[in-house]
């Protein structure tokens, strides 16, 4: 099932997939995936490892060709067209993969050398991503989080009309993946479109304006975090009683028509300790959707 | 240009950072100390061309009794005293005994020996007229009858002898070993992914990582050269041979690389196609002509005799227009080569 994404604007997509299928080998990594994301957007990949996301992320960027289907982004048909797609996006890998030995400030150099990039936005990109007191630092000595905002800085130098995000926050502490997330919301303000692929809920929920949530080479459903949880979750309410003396926790299914009995004879049985309504998540669109539980392996 | 200038910054800030450089910076110095220990140690044993005399029965006795003496190691028997020289000239061997004028007088040997001794050997120039002298007193008897007449050429140094097959081993090293490690490197660490998506072509990349091998291996060659205080024949030549050499095995070498998924993979081929290389080039100094005609097909072959001819004489350029065109023809099939193999989807997914 593929569903049609609407427009946030009335403009041409930024970003265009039409029926992308790809193989390798016996494998079909992607089946017939369309897209269509506007300028502007944070657009959200969503789906477990060997979903096909990794797969859909590197022939948008150009980095493979597809089977079968058209791409175009910013304009540019991607397949036949990779130099002149190169100059229009920006693309922040699922690996830290900077030069170990050199700085961050000689990292960008370099990047800004091969995008034609003056060493003024390299400077800009350094201040506005705090990296200013490491500048000099190897990369070898930076935290992780640290790294990222450099691969950031780096996928940003030549200003891109697309920025193309694997992974971004993975493997981040709370207060690094807050911080990177805020400065991904903060790139949107200059007009750059985003695409994010992550099996992280939590970055898609915060970030996403529209997410695709891709199973099995398919993209199974594709609208806006709030939507799909209105339409694909669960929505129920979390009872604590407490029963001889035990705390006993339930979820109840607000779509179950015996669910406010129990509750009322929680409470007609003082029982009851408290109700708190229990949101649904992405994950548990992902498991109506599927049937099958979110499920993300360390790779 | 401004993308090449980048990348050409990039490959020799991580060339120097990398241990690797200390290694190969080291070589030349371990060169230089390992050879002066060899040549204040000069073994005693002295390698000589003889020219015996016409009777055949002579001829075996003056061989046996040189054979008995322990000391000359005969590598020609030749009748032909301009060719015996021309090997001493040119380092094959360093001494010439010329015993054609030996005649048999009833039970006494007569006549003279000639004796050639090369003056950049000292130690073996004393073991042979000391062996010499012993000979013509064996042979003589209680009365002298055996004159010796002296003369002295200046042939091979030993470094000129054995330094163009270090330049060639450290061409060979630095572009089959380290070049296609620096392909390598970037695969393992993922940053040849961003390269790739950059907008630059791919042989920019790989031209960036070649100028910095090639100058690696002139700067290597440089410091071989001067700190083993090695006279060169002709220096000119000797640049535009290792420029040549390097031109043609450093493609070689990425090309390698850019095939190798990792280090693992990469090691082993490069340590074999090193060994394949330089091995027959090596015995070829040395062995019969089986080794050498196998040695004369391969381009290390080619670079290591213009090498050898810029340091032991003064052959032009003209000289080795064939060797020069063969390894510019190497280097730039695998140039091309090393682009496509940069191109491959499988570099990408990688």
């Amino acid at each position: 099932m593929t569903l049609a994404v609407a427009p946030v604007s009335g403009r041409e997509p930024e970003v265009l997939a039409e029926d992308i299928a790809r193989s390798f080998g016996e494998i079909n990594a992607l089946r017939g995936v369309s897209l269509r994301i506007p300028e502007g957007a944070i657009h959200g990949l969503l789906g477990p490892n060997g979903a096909g996301k990794t797969t859909l992320f590197r022939i948008l960027t150009g980095q493979i060709k597809p089977d079968r289907g058209r791409v175009v982004v910013a304009g540019v048909d991607v397949v036949g067209n990779a130099p002149a797609l190169r100059r229009m996006i920006g693309v922040l890998f699922d690996t830290q993969n900077l030069y170990p030995r050199l700085s961050v400030r000689e990292n960008l150099v370099l990047f800004a050398a091969l995008y034609g990039v003056s060493h003024q936005r390299v400077d800009d990109l350094i201040r506005r991503f705090d990296l200013a007191s490491r500048a000099r630092s190897r990369v070898e000595t930076l935290s992780h989080g640290m790294r990222q905002k450099v691969l950031l800085a780096r996928a940003m130098l030549h200003d891109p009309d697309v920025l193309f995000l694997d992974e971004p926050t993975t493997g981040l502490d709370p207060n690094w993946s807050l911080s990177v997330q805020e400065l991904i919301s903060d790139v949107r303000k200059d007009g750059v479109t985003v695409v994010i692929a992550t099996h992280q809920m939590e970055t898609a929920d915060a970030l996403c304006d529209v997410v695709s949530i891709i199973d099995g080479g398919v993209i199974v459903a594709s609208d806006t975090p709030s939507a799909l949880k209105r339409r694909f979750g669960r929505h129920a309410v979390r009872m604590e009683r407490s029963v001889n003396g035990v705390s006993v926790t339930e979820d109840l299914s607000l779509d179950d028509a015996g669910t406010a009995q129990r509750v009322g004879d929680a409470i007609a049985q003082r029982e009851l300790r408290s109700v708190h309504s229990a949101e649904a998540t992405l994950a548990d669109v992902f498991r109506t959707l599927t049937g099958k539980p979110f499920e993300v392996t360390t790779e | 240009m401004n993308a090449f200038a980048g990348l050409l910054r990039k490959e020799a800030l991580t060339f120097i950072t990398n241990k690797t450089f200390v290694v190969l910076v080291g070589l030349p110095v371990i060169v230089a100390v390992l050879f002066n220990l060899a040549f204040t140690n000069e073994r005693p044993v002295a390698t000589i061309a003889l020219l015996p005399p016409a009777d055949p029965a002579l001829a075996a006795l003056v061989q046996s009794d040189i054979a008995s003496l322990g000391t000359l190691h005969v590598t020609l028997v030749t009748a032909d005293l301009a060719a015996a020289r021309d090997a001493a000239l040119h380092g094959r061997l360093s001494h010439v005994i010329d015993a054609r004028a030996l005649r048999r007088d009833g039970a006494v040997v007569r006549g003279r020996i000639g004796v050639v001794v090369d003056e950049l050997r000292p130690v073996s120039a004393q073991v042979v007229q000391s062996s010499i002298a012993a000979l013509v007193a064996k042979e003589s008897g209680n009365e002298p009858s055996i004159g010796v007449d002296l003369s002295v050429i200046r042939g091979v140094s030993p470094r000129q002898a054995t330094i163009p097959l270090w330049l060639v081993t450290i061409t060979l090293v630095i572009a089959i070993s380290s070049m296609p490690l620096s392909l390598v490197e970037e695969r393992e660490q993922r940053t040849l992914r961003a390269l790739l998506v950059a907008p630059t072509a791919r042989w920019v990349l790989l031209s960036a990582k070649a100028t910095v091998g090639i100058a690696m291996i002139l700067a290597m060659a440089a410091l071989i050269v001067v700190l083993n205080g090695v006279s060169l024949g002709d220096p000119g030549l000797l640049a535009v041979a290792l420029l040549c050499g390097a031109f043609a095995f450093v493609p070689v070498g990425l090309f390698l690389g850019a095939l190798s998924p990792n280090q693992g993979s990469a090691g082993p081929f490069a340590a074999l196609l090193l060994v394949a290389l330089s091995l027959p080039v090596a015995l070829a100094q040395t062995e019969g002509a089986g080794i050498t005609n196998l040695a004369n097909l391969l381009p290390s072959a080619a670079l290591a005799s213009i090498v050898r001819a810029a340091v032991v004489s003064t052959a032009g350029i003209s000289d080795f227009v064939p060797q020069l065109v063969y390894l510019i023809a190497i280097g730039s099939i695998a140039s091309l080569a090393a682009v496509w193999a940069l191109g491959r989807e499988s570099v990408m997914l990688t």
